[in-house]
């Protein structure tokens, strides 16, 4: 647990503004799938449903930690609808995947020289800067994850510079949080836009898998 | 100077301004002529302070949430409201 450091109330009134920031367009949030359920200073927690499908599903609640902030950047954690836990990564519906142009995987450049991807698909599905001028092509659009776990059984968490989980990774030493801080990088209207971006908005509809079986129906067994 | 027609309520303002929601804090753009998104935005941007990112990694959504890519397009063809809001959030950026 992280000690509060910062005076209570300059901590109260940071948290109080986010809060509000949240609440003041909230009808807007409800009508893409974000909705406000729980807020107890220094953490708030939002809930994130699929209002383009039919029923509408509840995906996971997203629980915002302001604990020092803004000195610090806010932990974000998935937790479950109804009670509560944190999600593990086997139980996240979705890893809020993100198209970003990327060098192009080996085994891809494995698959065009053998002739099982032609290569006018990669360079016809990937315009842009990747294109280099002989129209060979070195980068591709690449889903590419923001909620990042250890394993099935870890607890997930949301790689986005603007959250501690981010900035308290060793990975990301270069890139600190004092640079993000007055950005509005932590803010919860910030926080729940990309959840809703990348998380809600491309559910598009129910996916339903049948596993048919065949058996051979016989009959009444003869005498 | 001509006098106010008592009966007559002033003319709307509603086309001079545009409500931008940076990030959450709220931020009146004045409208003069007819400008783009782009410069909306910028306006912004600047008025919350908001200098550390280039413009392009925010991302801008009109009235009924739905983003505006082409930030060419000129505000008035919006036609907003005077209690329509223009929203305006920084994009994720490099993350994973």
């Amino acid at each position: 647990m992280t000690t509060q450091v910062i005076h209570p109330d300059v901590a109260r009134a940071k948290f109080d503004a986010e809060v509000n920031a949240f609440t003041r367009d909230a009808a807007q949030y409800r009508r893409r799938g974000a909705y406000l359920v729980h807020v107890d200073f220094p953490t708030v927690t939002l809930m994130f449903a699929t209002p383009k499908l039919t029923p509408a599903a509840v995906l996971f609640g997203v629980r915002v930690d302001y604990t020092n902030y803004d000195l610090q950047p806010p932990s974000v954690r998935f937790v479950h609808p109804f009670d509560d836990h944190d999600l593990t990564a086997a139980e996240m519906p979705t890893k809020l995947p993100r198209l970003e142009s990327r060098p192009i995987p080996p085994e891809i450049l494995q698959a065009v020289a053998a002739g099982q991807i032609p290569a006018d698909q990669i360079a016809a599905e990937n315009p842009g800067p990747g294109q280099q001028p002989q129209g060979v092509v070195s980068e591709m659009m690449l889903p590419v994850a923001l909620v990042q776990d250890y394993g099935p059984e870890s607890i997930p968490f949301l790689c986005l510079a603007g959250t501690r989980e981010y900035h308290d990774h060793p990975g990301h030493s270069g890139d600190s949080w004092e640079l993000h801080r007055t950005s509005g990088a932590g803010s919860l209207v910030r926080l729940a836009n990309i959840v809703l971006t990348y998380g809600v908005e491309p559910a598009g509809g129910w996916s339903v898998t049948l596993a048919p079986q065949m058996t051979i129906g016989f009959g009444q067994p003869p005498q | 100077m001509a006098e106010k027609n008592p009966g007559k309520p002033d003319k709307p303002k509603d086309k001079d301004t545009a409500v931008v929601v940076v990030n959450g804090v709220e931020t009146i753009v004045g409208i003069h002529g007819n400008p783009s998104l782009g410069e909306v935005a910028e306006t912004a941007l600047e008025q919350t302070n908001n200098s550390g990112q280039p413009l392009v990694n925010w991302e801008l959504r009109g009235p009924d949430s739905s983003p505006i890519p082409d930030l060419s397009i000129k505000v008035k063809k919006l036609d907003l409201d005077a209690d329509d809001r223009l929203f305006l959030n920084l994009r994720a950026g490099i993350g994973g």
